[in-house]
């Protein structure tokens, strides 16, 4: 869809991001390292809880970045530079996990895993039906159960709560980056968030682990 | 309403919306209302909230040192790779009308020279057999060619010399 000039212009007066962005289009190196130092942490964050790994969360941000780079004769504002940026993240992870022969692609190697293993939520049903005293869980092991929620959601799901929650991004923009419209957002992330509350409230009833976990 | 909010309860979008300050006005008193009559639906919310707020706990990205350099570097070579066909589109970029013009003339003599060679010169062709065309009339009244002969030898076509290997 082509972009009105009257859209293109309001971006690139609203957002710095974006005039950013037309310097690199104009051949300003400064203008393209300037963004990817603002975004990459940003953008490996999410990457990094979309894919699970952090190698392969660089590794998909390059490639995020040299699309950016490769497209930049052809950059016309539509939309907030964020938005764009997470639009071609979204595709890049979404290639990236189809060719992945499993769902959950992602198991955490024993190294990155804490000290429950690849299997947290797991380990503590184990833990506490072997009746072992309840205990405050301390951060380590709350990031633990709150890591394993989000790689128990799908991938539209996760990706639609991490640009939500670590990009406070609106469902127009959600949806727009996820090709989806505002309400299909609004419904995915009831049900997201519907998951992660269900695998997160046991652990929150009185700030302890569950004594009995089916 | 005393019990758990229904799983397929449809006030589960709108709790999720109202904490993303994605409702409108109308949408939000009505919630409202219900969160003030009914403790379910205030216990979902706090659990909605509470859960979203454990994702906080999720680590900060760290970037390795290299990041930057790398990507840098592989930018560099995809702007290297550019360059090296960058000289003839920079020209066809600046001249472009006249790139243009001179393609398409280039393609017209083309299409030109194809077509001669394949579609007959009817002028020629009138030429070559004007005598015919000139008595065609008669011809077309005669339908044997070995009559035509005939009136040949006595002379009917004069002006031209009676040539029997023809």
């Amino acid at each position: 869809m082509a972009i009105s000039d009257s859209t293109a212009r309001r971006y690139e007066l609203s957002d710095p991001d974006v005039r950013l962005m037309l310097e690199v289009r104009d051949g300003s190196a400064e203008a393209f390292e300037t963004l990817m130092l603002r975004y990459q942490q940003r953008l490996i964050m999410v990457l990094r809880h979309l894919m699970g790994r952090q190698d392969m969360a660089e590794d998909l941000a390059q490639e995020v970045f040299l699309r950016v780079y490769r497209s930049r004769a052809r950059y016309v504002p539509g939309a907030k530079f964020s938005t764009w940026l997470f639009t071609i993240a979204n595709n890049v992870a979404s290639n990236a996990l189809r060719g992945m022969s499993r769902r959950r692609e992602v198991h955490l190697p024993a190294s990155e895993s804490g000290p429950w293993g690849a299997h947290p939520l797991e380990q503590l049903a184990l833990d506490g039906s072997g009746g072992m005293p309840t205990r405050q869980l301390d951060k380590a092991e709350m990031r633990q159960v709150v890591q394993s929620a989000i790689e128990g959601l799908n991938e539209r799901q996760r990706m639609a709560v991490l640009l939500s929650k670590f990009e406070s991004l609106s469902y127009a923009e959600i949806a727009e980056i996820m090709e989806m419209t505002p309400q299909a957002i609004k419904s995915l992330l009831s049900r997201a968030r519907g998951n992660l509350r269900v695998a997160i409230a046991p652990y929150l009833e009185d700030g302890s682990r569950p004594a009995n976990k089916e | 309403m005393n019990g758990p909010v229904p799983e397929d309860d449809p006030i589960r979008d709108e709790l999720v919306a109202y904490l993303d300050g994605e409702i409108d006005s109308e949408a939000r008193r009505r919630l409202e209302g219900r969160l003030t009559r009914d403790p379910a639906t205030r216990r979902e919310l706090e659990q909605f909230q509470r859960a979203w707020e454990c994702l906080d706990v999720l680590p900060a990205a760290t970037v390795s040192e290299s990041f930057a350099s790398t990507t840098i570097e592989m930018v560099a070579v995809t702007a290297e790779r550019e360059q090296s066909g960058w000289p003839l589109t920079r020209f066809a970029r600046r001249h472009r009308r006249w790139t243009a013009l001179a393609v398409g003339l280039v393609a017209g003599l083309l299409g030109y020279a194809v077509v001669a060679a394949r579609w007959p010169d009817t002028d020629r062709l009138l030429l070559r057999e004007r005598r015919l065309l000139e008595r065609l009339d008669v011809y077309l009244e005669i339908d044997d060619i070995g009559y035509l002969r005939r009136l040949r030898e006595e002379g009917l076509f004069t002006e031209e010399p009676y040539d029997a290997s023809r």
